[in-house]
This record gives C-alpha cells, structure tokens and sequence, in this order.
C-alpha cells in the first residue's frame, strides 16, 4: 500500500489513540516517593518530642536533686534540737516520758499490727547509718525516713503536744509511731553518745555529726566525706549562724564563659543541599569557627540552666564538579546568582555541557556531540554564617575540682550569610548565594562538658558538642540533614 | 468512583485514591512522555516526577477546564524543565531553512514503534517542538514561551525536525524493498 501523505498527518493519526502502560517500577516508586513525603513531615515532631523527653529527664533530675537537698537539713537539724535537749534538762525529761509512753504503747501496736515489724527494723538501721544513708541515696531508705523525720521533729519540738496526739495517733497509724518510736530511742542513744565524746562539739555541728559518725562506727569511706560538704552547705543555707564555717558553692550561681571553638560540619547522609545531581559526588566538611560567649545559672548544685550567643562559620565541599561561563538557562534552581545574563554554571564532572565554539557533528544515534571547551574542573563550596543562640541544661554527673557534665538542648540559628563558591587550582569565584536556607532554624544540641576548676572562680571548660540542624532548608524533600560538631574551648568566671 | 470525588481524595492526600488516579491516567500520561523523552527510561523517570508533582499540586485544581488536559500540561512541562537545562549546550542550526510544508512520504507499514524511536532520536529542542506543535497542537508562539525561544527559532527547529523524521522514513523504506 503506497499512498501519499503529509509527514504531520501521518504522525497524528498514528499517535491519536497512542497509550502505553508504564512499568510498575515507576507507581512503585511514587508509592515510596509519597510516603517518605510523610515519614519526613513526621520527623520534626519527633525530635522535638525527644527534646521534651530529655527536658522531662533534667526536671524530674533537678526536682529529684531538690528534694534530696531538702532532706538533709531536716535530718540534721533535729540532731540539733535533740542535742539542744540535752542542754536543757526539763525538754530531755520529757523527750524521756515521750519515749516511755510510747514504749508503752508498743505491745498494743505489735498485737495489732505485726506486719510493722520488717518496717521497724529498716527505720532502725536508716537511722542508725543515718549521715550514711542520705549518701548512699537509697530511694527506699528515703521513702521511709522523710514521713519519720516529720514526726521526729513535731515530737521533739513541741514534745507535750506530740505526746498526746501521737498517743491518739497510735491506735490508727501504727507504722508510724513505731517508727517515731526506735527514732526517739535511738536519738536518744546518740544525743547521750555525743554528750559522753564531747561538750565543745556542740558548739560547731560539722564536727559533731562527725563525732556521731565515727562513735556509731558507720563505716564512712572518701566519697561519703565528699558529699558530707554537700550536706552542710545545704544545711548553711537554712542554719545562718554556720554559714560562716563552710565554703558555699551555689554563692557563685553566675558564670560567664566566652568560648571559642574549632566546627566541622557535614551531612549525615551525603546528599546536596544545592542540587541533586551532586548528591553522589564526594563531600568533606570543613573546619571553621565559632566563637561567642555564655551565661549560665545554677538553678541547684547540679544543674544550671545556660544561654548566650555564638557567631558560628560553617562550610562544605563537594568534590568532582566542572563550571563553565553560561548563560541563565544552565542555572541550578536553588541559586541565586550574583550577576544576570551570564552565570557560572555548575555540573557533576563530565556532564557539563558547553556552549558552542566549534562545529557540532550528530552521531550515529541521533544525538548531536558538542566540542567541550572552557570547563574547568574543580570543587564547589558552600558557606554558611550564622548566629546562635543557644538554650541549655547541664547536669553534673561529677563535680569535684575535675568535673563531668551531661550537656542538651536546642540553639536557634539566624543566618546571616551564606556564599556558594567554585574552586580551582589557584582560582576561586564566588558565584551566588543559596535561595532554598532558612533565615531561622534549629538544632537539638547534646554533648559532655569537662571542667577543671582552677580557683572557685575560674574555671577550665573543654565541650565537645554535636549539634544536629532541624530545618536548615526550606526544601523539606532535601537529601541533606546537616550537623555540625565543635569542641568549645575557654574559662568561664563564676560570680 | 467519580472523578470529581477522586480529585477530592487525592488532595486529602487519601494513598487509595492517588493509587486508582494512576490507574486511570497513567497510561495516557506515560504515552505523553515517551513522546517527550529521549527513551523509555528517561520517560519513566519524567512520568515518575510528573506524578509526585500532580500529587503535590492537586490542591491548586481548580476544576476549570479538563482534569485531564491540566495533568498532561503539568507532565509536558516537568519534560521541558528537564530538557531546558541541557537544550542551551546543544548544538541548534538556527538558520532559516525553507520549511517545505508539503513534505509528503510514501505510507508503508511504518509501526507505531518506529515512529516513536524516531521522535526520540531527535535532538531535544526539535523533538519538544516538534511534539508540542505538530502532535499536541501548540502554536509557535506559544512554544516560543514555553521553551524561551523566538517563534522563528520554533519555526525552523519544526522544519528541521520533519527533515530528519522524513530521511528516516526514507531510509527505512528503501531498506525495508530492499530486504523484501
């Protein structure tokens, strides 16, 4: 059949009712497509959801710490009291008539309640290593001891009051007046133990509780001794008159570090925040610095609450790219260019093409072959500047002259410049600046502080850091997840 | 299901719906691409992006004018953003050539096939136009916009891609009384 027809015809007909069925690889990969689209919307809430976790961690820490804190004063302080009993005769006869009450009372307890026993001998024994078990931090121990120290303390202040309604009480709370009860006897035994030591230990309750320490044969090792200080500075803060005998660590609640630091920045996953035709090419991050300065708060011994502001330089590289003068059409789209008409154009190594300079020839497929000239190989950087603002807790995990700190929390970055360059040998242009960065973003920070503290004032901080940006582009699709880790260096002054 | 409720369910983001609109367009849209693009690959790859971009934008429908005819615009310019980026560095004959619009072939059993692998050899510029205006009815003016260019340069790259097309045929013919 030969009949003649126009080219465009021929086309049109044949391609009227043209339908082709495309592979399932390709629904199968918009499926994937879609769903990572959603898996990353999630992905923020998540981060800030673990950032509220740990938030919780340091709050329930610091609350826990607060409480901890709390305790010992009450503890302490009754020995006081019952040490000041001693002095006055009339208060120690009634202490006396208190426990003989309430020993009295006792059998009827028992018969009632048998079950307080096991409960007793706990009281007794946390009593008996009472400076011990408030170092040892035994949160059972703490769970008994605080509802006892509250009756301790009624009963021995206001003992003729006590008397009576702990009479009254007894028939109901059972628990608890049998454990008032092995208290009282066995303050009783102590308050006599430091009266037979010495009567000049009353005066300076730091030695005193020593005293008792070493007569109840509580076997005291180094660190109990350590944290020993920790109590009288507690007890300092509520018992003025002692204030003077003691060093007071939380008088230096301020502290101010400018710190300066060596970051290096990359991506986690490789990628290209700039195009995606460079995501497979190699990346090294670079070194630059951040410098700034901090303030922080000790909102308890063991935790403080810190900010401040840091100039941070960020870069990265991408290896294996040519450019080459070209006009606009060859732009990247995430570039805003520093000139119009003729940019920089930028490609993976070997897939650039150039504009004309010499004859083109079509191959045998079809496809026209250019002559390559005027590209150069080389590298392309990115460079981002930003502010920093961080907001972070710190827990101490030791804090002796050398001191441990756990370091989390979130830095709101604004940027304030970022520059796209290409380099070569001997040769480096900028050629414009990213369009698709956040003016403000975020970063979960988490990092171990080391301190070594040269005077009380001045300290030595050494932090090594990783922070992990949040929204650092605007395209959430991006294949770039961005951090940067520094090791912050300098003295902070504390006042 | 109606289409209307479909394209509702799709902009609700509903992984159902977006499912069974592929089913019912994918075949129209994918002959779109094979048309545009340089091979079968490549034509997976714009349809695969022509999608996510449908889905991504299926918000902005407006139900003005065909459900069909804005997704073929959508998956023709996801083609041409493709090709734009690469068609500066080809090499384009603009000259003027007489444009002999009665170019008249002798019809054999020339297959779909064949007619398809030719479209693709072209070089990018001629083949997009050649396609926007002789199978997808696009003015020259039209294409000037869509690719940048001026109307005579779609002019001549028309021309120039119908001299190609047409010595291919040819070619293929005298081949094909040949071997018989």
């Amino acid at each position: 059949m030969k009949t003649k027809k126009h080219l465009d015809q021929l086309f049109k007909e044949q391609f009227k009712n043209f339908e082709v069925s495309p592979p399932p690889v390709v629904w199968e990969n918009i499926e994937a497509a879609l769903h990572k689209k959603k898996r990353n919307r999630k992905i923020v809430p998540i981060w800030y959801k673990m950032a509220g976790v740990a938030a919780l961690f340091l709050l329930f820490f610091s609350v826990g710490n607060y409480f901890f804190n709390n305790n010992i004063p009450n503890t302490t302080i009754t020995n006081e009291e019952s040490n000041g009993t001693e002095r006055t005769s009339p208060q120690l006869l009634d202490t006396d008539v208190l426990v003989q009450e309430q020993k009295d009372a006792t059998p009827n307890a028992k018969d009632i309640l048998k079950n307080a026993t096991p409960d007793e001998v706990q009281v007794s024994s946390t009593s008996s290593n009472k400076s011990l078990r408030e170092n040892q931090g035994e949160k059972e121990n703490y769970k008994t001891s605080k509802p006892k120290s509250k009756v301790k303390t009624t009963s021995l202040i206001d003992s003729d009051v006590a008397i009576t309604s702990e009479n009254k009480k007894q028939k109901t709370a059972t628990p608890e007046k049998t454990s008032a009860n092995t208290i009282l006897e066995k303050e009783k035994t102590e308050t006599i133990i430091a009266e037979t030591v010495s009567k000049e230990i009353k005066t300076t309750a730091p030695d005193k509780i020593d005293a008792e320490i070493s007569e109840t044969e509580i076997a005291v090792i180094e660190p109990a001794e350590e944290n020993k200080k920790s109590i009288f500075d507690a007890i300092q803060e509520k018992e003025i008159a002692l204030a003077s005998s003691e060093k007071q660590t939380l008088d230096n609640r301020w502290e101010v570090s400018p710190n300066f630091a060596p970051v290096y920045y990359n991506s986690l996953n490789g990628g290209s925040s700039i195009d995606s035709q460079f995501s497979d090419n190699t990346k090294s991050g670079d070194v630059n610095y951040s410098y700034g300065v901090k303030v922080s708060y000790a909102v308890t011994e063991k935790l403080s609450v810190r900010t401040g502001i840091n100039k941070v330089d960020l870069s990265y590289v991408t290896n294996d790219i040519e450019f080459a003068a070209a006009s606009t059409t060859a732009a990247l789209k995430s570039i805003n260019y520093n000139t119009r008409g003729v940019i920089v154009a930028v490609g993976r190594r070997g897939t650039l093409n150039t504009p004309p300079s010499g004859t083109p020839t079509m191959s045998d497929d079809g496809t026209m072959i250019v002559p390559r000239s005027g590209v150069i190989p080389g590298t392309m950087s990115q460079n981002l500047d930003y502010f920093e603002i961080p907001l972070e807790l710190k827990y101490a995990l030791l804090n002796k002259r050398f001191g441990l700190n756990m370091i989390g929390g979130l830095s709101t970055l604004i940027l304030s410049a970022n520059d796209i360059r290409v380099n070569s040998d001997g040769f480096q242009t900028s050629i414009g600046e990213a369009n698709n960065l956040n003016p403000l973003s975020f970063s979960t920070n988490v990092g171990l502080g080391l301190d070594y503290k040269i005077t009380k004032k001045i300290v030595f901080n050494l932090e090594p850091m990783f922070k992990y940006q949040i929204n650092a582009y605007t395209d959430n699709n991006i294949d770039f997840k961005p951090y940067y880790l520094g090791v912050y260096t300098g003295f902070s002054y504390r006042f | 299901m109606a289409l209307e409720e479909l394209i509702e369910k799709c902009k609700n983001e509903n992984a159902k719906a977006q499912g069974e609109l592929y089913v019912l367009f994918s075949g129209k849209l994918f002959s779109v691409c094979l048309k545009y693009s340089r091979n079968y690959v490549e034509a997976q790859d714009n349809l695969q992006d022509a999608f996510l971009t449908i889905f991504k934008s299926i918000k902005q429908y407006k139900h003005k004018g065909s459900f069909e005819g804005w997704m073929k615009r959508i998956t023709i310019n996801t083609v041409l953003q493709k090709y734009r980026k690469e068609r500066f560095f080809e090499i384009i004959n603009e000259e003027a050539i007489e444009d002999p619009e009665e170019i008249e072939i002798e019809q054999s059993n020339l297959s779909l096939d064949f007619l398809l692998h030719i479209i693709q050899e072209l070089p990018n510029q001629y083949r997009l136009v050649f396609n926007l205006y002789v199978l997808d009815g696009y003015s020259h003016n039209e294409i000037a916009e869509m690719l940048n260019i001026t109307s005579g340069t779609s002019k001549s790259n028309l021309a120039r891609a119908r001299m190609i097309l047409k010595t291919k045929i040819e070619d293929y013919n005298s081949a094909q009384a040949k071997s018989n």
